[in-house]
């Protein structure tokens, strides 16, 4: 991606930096999947339905903490446990929001607040990378959101996609180990 | 289909993980950071990376460890699409061929 790409995308308007943030993010997402088929997988071994599965990938979004929390799965589950995990696990998020926060002060906050649901590892690292060198361009706004939430709406998609098909064919596959 | 005790797990699990994500830019999102702050929050995603993906890095097969060679190999010449292609092929390849 050259600088006279990025300008050209930013002028083609919203659909063109929405589509540059997913096709970044594709050699990602091949990444991704195996990874949600496994989790998949194995939250149906512990018997987490089919709707539970989405239910936990989709609101949840983060896939660290989620291992981690069907590790401990019980029936019923330790709820303060689990809870507690995920905020271990999740607690580099912080981090990464601040590192973030200088690049979203042009941003209106009732953009801010719903993006920031989709900052998973990948998004953020790619929004940031994309940020740092547009800044680096003299471009304006450095933090192209739609760029970010292109790339974020491609990794959420593919998360909650392949979890459930993990899901639903990890009966069929048998015991599946990371 | 949903389990109530499920279903309450997993929304606190997605309560604090929201609350993770907001939480960095609340706290500064009307900052002035001073040199060193800054210095210390450019350096922050990169140690972040690092922590994310050194876990898997630890391994005691044989076929991981020179799937990462040669992942790390074709990073460092070869665009991220075909860098994450070499990698899971060479995962794939070398658990097959060398069983732990």
């Amino acid at each position: 991606m050259t600088t006279a790409d990025m300008t050209s995308s930013a002028r083609g308007g919203s659909s063109a930096e929405l589509w540059r943030g997913v096709t970044s993010c594709a050699p990602v997402l091949f990444g991704t999947i195996p990874y949600a088929l496994v989790l998949g997988a194995q939250a149906a071994q512990k018997g987490l339905s089919v709707v539970e599965v989405p239910l936990m990938t989709g609101l949840n979004f983060a896939g660290g903490s989620e291992f981690a929390a069907i590790q401990l799965w019980t029936s019923p589950p330790h709820i303060l446990l689990i809870v507690a995990i995920t905020f271990l696990v999740n607690s580099r998020h912080l981090l990464m929001g601040a590192a973030l926060a200088p690049f979203l002060r042009e941003l209106p906050r009732r953009k801010v607040f719903p993006a920031l649901f989709l900052m998973c590892d990948e998004s953020w690292a790619l929004g940031l990378a994309d940020a740092r060198r547009r800044f680096e361009a003299g471009i304006f706004p450095a933090f192209s959101l739609r760029y970010y939430l292109g790339a974020a709406l491609a990794m959420y998609v593919t998360w909650v996609v392949f979890t459930t098909t993990g899901a639903l064919l990890g009966p069929l596959l048998g015991d599946v180990q990371a | 289909m949903i389990d109530p005790m499920a279903l309450l797990t997993i929304v606190l699990m997605a309560g604090v993980t929201y609350l993770t994500r907001i939480g960095g830019y609340v706290v500064l999102r009307n900052r002035v950071l001073s040199p060193r702050a800054t210095a210390v929050m450019e350096a922050a995603p990169g140690c972040v990376l690092i922590s994310v993906i050194a876990p898997s890095f630890v391994s005691r097969h044989p076929g991981d460890l020179l799937a990462l060679a040669v992942t790390i190999l074709a990073a460092t010449r070869l665009p991220m699409l075909p860098t994450v292609l070499v990698g899971i092929a060479a995962t794939g390849l070398l658990r097959h061929i060398l069983p732990l």
